[in-house]
This record gives structure tokens, C-alpha cells and sequence, in this order.
């Protein structure tokens, strides 16, 4: 609840990331190689308990799997995209997905985030330059 | 019975009476006159000819106003059956003795007619379910059809010039929930929250149509009427019907037609092939992520035959990789998914990224990729995606099938007809010509080559699919023992760039298998 006046600082010395994957292996591995990139990463494997992290903290980037326990991806993307939340959420919302959405749903869905990617196609290190540029800190 | 001969007949009665009496009292009075006045005949003349003069005057005068009646009468009963004098009390034909039958019938006409609409107007006002408009609209236009529009099953709304609700059916009501008296006269926004998928919504639409059309129809599809937290509690398809300034106040009609169930079940439902693909992504994401972290953190360190057995690694996630991808893309054309963007780009630079990424793969079979770019080389359409799946493709077989040979070559070259044509190169083992029409098909394998070497028989098809997409044609030539060439053409994007619909789009494609798709796949 401290967050709730600071907003996103023009430079983040140590960025923090919140790593929502129910796939423990992947969740090592992104929270592996984010870290030896400075960032301070928190993990969280289920939908409701992510929710209840990012509400209560403040992350400059949340990781989001879209198949998740107890509450799934996209509901949870519009729980924290949602206009009403107070306060309001200014992390940066990366979806990182293996499942291959209907071309309409995922246009809808990268729309609302502020990226999207398929873990499949992409190794730990990319991902760690990816979120580098979503939040515009050089590479 | 003929009215009008038989007025034309009581006509000439009259008139004829009329005269023999204008004459007859002029000969009688004339002669009574000239008894009195004793021979004077200047002045019995004159006397004779005024007295006459004066009896014509006011026969005519009465056979004017006996003709006239009966116009009056019917031009009485059309005004009363007009708007402008209602109220009025009908005008009393059975007074008349001229053309009483001929104009009764049309005066009575007029007034079954204005009691008719004005009967439907009173079903209209008191209906529970229905309710016209009050304001002054024309009768007899509007209101016959809400009580039409309640025998339709499908919910129905007609709006007027202000988006103000003017009707509404009994579907429509329960659909939303309010009854038509909570409704009626309020603003169509206000009362049915609507969500679009589309950037043209009925808002948009609507404001465009004022402005610019007469008449118009369009459909939404996947339209939501959603509660303030943004859920869907319905979701149907929509079609609005504009017609300028209608003339019974209803400017605008809306049918709306259910699909909440089907939507919702499309849009929880993961087909088997996403499902599937799923599966084989996570164990792929892993495997390719601990193989980077052994390559960064233990690398330097390995013997040269390590480091092979981990290019090797890296090599076989890659090609999985690309195997999914080719299966998902051809479950996307089988369901007419695949869209492409096509977008303007340095071919050169495409291909060199390409052999880039497929150098590896190449290496870990011991062959190399040679690329040769031609003169000339214009800027091209392509969608970088799908055109990068292509090349690897290509390359994948060639590497496949290029036995003991360890060359690889990539060559393109602007052809004669403007087209950018690009090959790739094998020395391998060819194929058969038996198997050459086949090759493009979905799931071919020549029966030899299945033997020697593994794989799907996705790989030509997606390419032929995709390029086709680009207005462009793939073709091989091949001889066994010799190798295989595998050409291909793409456009300059010069060529198509007047498809390009608003400003940073692309050119949207459909990839359909075999039927080349000229038309625009929007969104």
C-alpha cells in the first residue's frame, strides 16, 4: 500500500518483476536469468494468489502465463487492467504464453498488455532483453 | 353500378329543367308584360330581354352550385380524413340529391380509410408491448408495423434521427429486461450498453451514415451488452437498417441475434491441436532454457566434441520448435486463421537473418548455407512471420534430403517479370518424378524418401500456402541423385502497395491451402 503515490521512477536502479508461471522449471529459469540481470524478482505460481501480490505490491514488470491455477491469465489481466482497481496498476504487464490463441482473442489480449510472447520461441536471455525494452532501459 | 353516368345524366336533367324553366318564366312574364303595357313594342322587347337576361344568371348560378356540391362534399371529406382538420364532424352526404351515390362511395372511401389508421394508431398507443412514438409523426406509416414487429421472435428496436428509442418490440424488451415504457422516448446508449469488437462501432457507423448516406445496412458480429465491470452477459450478432429522415419518425432499425451461448462456448474452447501444442511448447521452452543457461555458464569450458553435442541440443529444440509451428499454421489454414500482414521490407536483410538462425542447424549435420543476392533487389511485400517459416522450411528439407553432399545455396534474383525469385539449393538425393505432382500436398511423403529420412509432409504445403498468399507461385525442379531446387516468387512491394488500405496496416492475406485468396482478410 506504500506504492500507492509513487509512481514509475524516470530510472529504476533495481527493477522488480513478478514472475506469475505455474510451471516451476520455466519459473526457475526466467527467475534465474532475471535476477543475474539485477532485477529483484518474486514468483507466484497461481492465478488468485498473483492477483493478491499484485495488488498488494508494486512490480515494474509482471510476467503472466495465461493457463494458471485457480484463475486464469486473461481474467487476471483484466482484474489489474481494470480502470476501477484502486490504486491503479502501473506495471507493465507481459503475457508469456504457450498456448496459441484464436487471432481475435490474442489481438485483444495484446491490445490490453504491454507485450506478448511465446515462451516456446524464445530463450531466458531474450526474454530478459525484452523486458529490458518494455521498460525502456537500454540493452 | 356506373356513378358517374348516372350523374352525367342527372346533370342533363337538371340543367335541361333548369332552362325550360328559364324560358317558359321569361315567355310567361314577357307576355304578361306586354298585356299591360299595351303595344309599345321598344319597350316590351326591352324589358323582355332584361327579365331574360337575369332568369339565365340565376339558372346559372344555381346549376354552378348544384354540380359543385358534391366536389365540395368529397374535397370536405378528404381534408377531415388529412391530419390538418381532425376532429372536425364528417360532412353529411346523404343532403345531396346530385351524384349522391358516386360521391357518397368516394367520400366514404376516404373516411373508412382515416378511421382505419386511426383505429391501428389507438391499437398502437394503448398495446402493453408496443408503443408508437406520440409526437406528431405522420399516422398510418409507423404504427402498423410494431405490432407486426411483435410476432418476430428476434429482439427489434427503432430509433429516430436523436438516437431516442421509438420502438420497441416485445422480444427486445424482455431481452433487455425494461419494459417498453421505460424505454420508449430515452436515448438508445443510454439504455443498452453495447461493446464492439470492431473500431467502426454502431456509434461510429451511425454518425457516418447521417452525415454521408441515404440508406444503409451493416453487421456486427460478436457484439456484447456487458455489466459496469466489463463481463459479457450477452453476446449476439447486430444488424442496423438506416434510412435518412424516415418519414415515420424511426430513423434507424436494430435486430439483434442471440449467440451468447455459442460465443461463450467459442471463446472458452481450446481446440485439441492448441492443446497439444501446448503441451509440446512447455517441455521445448524448458529444454531450450536450460541448454542456453549450460551454453553461457559452462561453455567456454567444454571439450570441441561438448560443444557440438550442445549445438546439437540447441539445433533439435529448434527444429521442434519450427515442427510446431508448422502444425499450428496448417490448423490455421485448415480453419482459415492464418492472416497475414504483408509489410515492406529489405529482402536481403530477411534472408541473411534467416540463414542466421539456420546456420546452426545446418552446422550440426555438417553442411553450410551459401546466399547469393542478386542485382537489383527491390523492396518486398512479405509477411515477415510466415515468409521466415518458409525459408526454414525449405532449407530444413534441403538439408534433410541432401545426403552426403554439404552445400546448401540460397540465390535470388529480380526475374524478368519484376517478380523477386528466390531458390534453395540441394545436392542430395532428388526426387523421384513420380512424386513430383504430389509434393505440395498436405501430408505427401514420396514412399522412398520416407524410408531414408523422417518427416511430416506439413512443411510444402505451408509453403505453398503461404506464398500463394503473397501473390507469388513455388515450383521445384529436381533430378534423382542430383538434387533439388525449390523456387519461389514474391512481389515488389511497389506492386502491391495500392492495396494497402490506411495508413500503417499491411496488406492483410488469407492463407487458404490450395484456393489462392485475392480477397482482403479484415479484421
Amino acid at each position: 500500500m506504500e506504492e500507492t503515490t509513487t509512481k514509475t521512477p524516470p530510472t529504476i536502479v533495481h527493477p522488480s518483476v513478478l514472475v506469475i508461471e505455474d510451471e516451476r522449471f520455466i519459473s526457475e529459469l526466467y527467475t534465474r536469468a532475471l535476477e543475474k540481470a539485477g532485477y529483484i524478482v518474486a514468483s507466484v505460481a497461481d492465478g488468485e494468489e498473483a492477483l493478491k501480490q499484485a495488488v498488494n505490491n508494486h512490480y515494474d514488470v509482471i510476467l503472466l502465463d495465461i493457463m494458471l491455477p485457480t484463475m486464469n491469465g486473461v481474467d487476471l489481466l483484466y482484474k489489474m487492467k481494470d480502470e476501477h482497481v484502486q490504486p491503479a496498476m502501473t506495471s507493465k504487464i507481459i503475457i508469456t504464453t504457450n498456448l496459441d490463441q484464436k487471432e481475435e482473442t490474442r489481438a485483444k489480449i495484446e491490445k490490453m498488455a504491454d507485450g506478448y510472447l511465446i515462451k516456446a520461441e524464445i530463450t531466458p536471455k531474450e526474454l530478459v532483453n525484452y523486458v529490458g525494452q518494455v521498460l525502456n532501459i537500454g540493452y | 353500378m356506373d356513378y358517374s353516368k348516372k350523374y352525367n345524366q342527372k346533370l342533363f336533367t337538371i340543367l335541361a329543367g333548369y332552362i325550360a324553366f328559364a324560358v317558359i318564366s321569361g315567355g310567361i312574364i314577357g307576355t304578361i308584360l306586354n298585356y299591360y303595357l299595351n303595344g309599345d313594342r321598344t319597350l316590351q322587347i326591352t324589358v323582355w330581354a332584361i327579365l331574360s337576361g337575369l332568369i339565365v344568371l340565376f339558372t346559372a348560378y344555381l346549376a354552378v352550385i348544384t354540380t359543385s356540391k358534391p366536389l365540395k362534399s368529397l374535397s370536405d371529406a378528404i381534408i377531415y380524413a388529412g391530419h390538418s382538420s381532425r376532429g372536425g364532424s364528417a360532412p353529411q352526404t346523404d343532403k345531396l340529391n346530385l351524384g349522391r351515390e358516386l360521391v357518397t362511395s368516394l367520400a366514404l372511401q376516404v373516411y373508412d380509410m382515416a378511421s382505419m389508421t386511426e383505429q391501428s394508431r389507438d391499437v398502437a398507443m394503448t398495446s402493453n408491448s408496443v408503443t408508437a412514438v406520440k409526437a406528431d409523426v405522420t399516422p398510418g406509416m409507423q404504427v402498423v408495423t410494431p405490432s407486426i414487429l411483435d410476432h418476430v421472435g428476434l429482439p427489434i428496436f427503432g430509433i429516430d434521427e436523436q438516437q431516442k428509442i421509438t420502438t420497441i418490440n416485445k422480444s427486445a424488451s424482455e431481452y433487455i429486461g425494461l419494459s417498453s415504457e421505460q424505454v420508449i422516448g430515452k436515448p438508445f446508449y443510454d439504455s443498452i450498453k453495447l461493446a464492439f469488437q470492431s473500431v467502426e462501432t454502431f456509434e461510429v457507423w451511425l454518425k457516418n451514415q447521417q452525415e454521408n448516406s441515404i440508406n444503409g445496412v451493416r453487421l456486427w458480429e460478436r457484439v456484447r451488452i456487458t455489466d459496469p465491470n466489463g463481463n459479457a452477459l450477452k453476446q449476439f450478432d447486430l444488424v442496423a437498417s438506416f434510412s435518412k429522415q424516415n418519414q415515420s419518425g424511426t430513423e434507424t432499425m436494430i435486430c439483434i441475434y442471440d449467440r451468447t451461448e455459442q460465443y461463450s462456448r467459442d471463446d472458452q474452447e481450446i481446440s485439441f491441436v492448441a492443446m497439444a501444442v501446448h503441451e509440446l511448447r512447455t517441455p521445448l521452452t524448458i529444454l531450450k532454457g536450460y541448454v542456453e543457461v549450460f551454453e553461457d555458464e559452462v561453455g567456454p569450458t567444454l571439450t570441441p566434441e561438448l560443444t557440438g553435442f550442445m549445438h546439437k541440443m540447441q539445433a533439435s529444440t529448434q527444429q521442434l520448435t519450427a515442427f510446431v509451428g508448422n502444425i499450428l499454421n496448417v490448423a490455421r489454414i485448415e480453419e482459415n486463421q492464418l492472416v497475414l500482414n504483408l509489410q515492406q521490407h529489405n529482402w536481403s536483410e530477411i534472408l541473411k537473418t534467416a540463414v542466421d538462425d539456420l546456420a546452426l542447424r545446418a552446422g550440426v549435420q555438417g553442411k553450410h548455407i551459401e546466399l547469393h543476392i542478386g542485382e537489383g533487389i527491390p523492396a518486398v511485400a512479405v509477411d515477415r512471420i510466415s515468409i521466415h517459416e518458409v525459408i526454414n522450411n525449405l532449407v530444413d528439407n534441403a538439408i534433410k534430403y541432401s545426403g552426403k553432399s554439404d552445400k546448401i545455396v540460397i540465390s535470388t534474383v529480380l526475374n524478368q517479370d519484376g517478380l523477386i525469385e528466390t531458390s534453395v539449393q540441394d545436392f542430395g538425393i532428388g526426387i523421384p518424378a513420380s512424386a513430383m505432382p504430389d509434393l505440395f500436398q498436405k501430408f505427401y511423403r514420396s514412399h522412398k524418401s520416407s524410408i531414408q529420412v523422417s518427416g511430416t509432409g506439413l512443411g510444402l504445403y505451408l509453403c505453398k500456402s503461404v506464398i500463394n498468399a503473397h501473390d507469388g507461385n513455388i515450383w521445384v525442379r529436381s533430378k534423382e541423385g542430383e538434387g533439388s531446387v525449390f523456387t519461389f516468387t514474391i512481389q515488389a512491394f511497389d506492386k502491391l502497395k495500392h492495396e494497402q488500405t490506411g495508413g500503417q496496416d499491411g496488406i492483410m492475406r488469407g492463407a487458404h491451402g490450395w484456393i489462392k485468396n485475392h480477397s482482403l482478410n479484415r479484421q
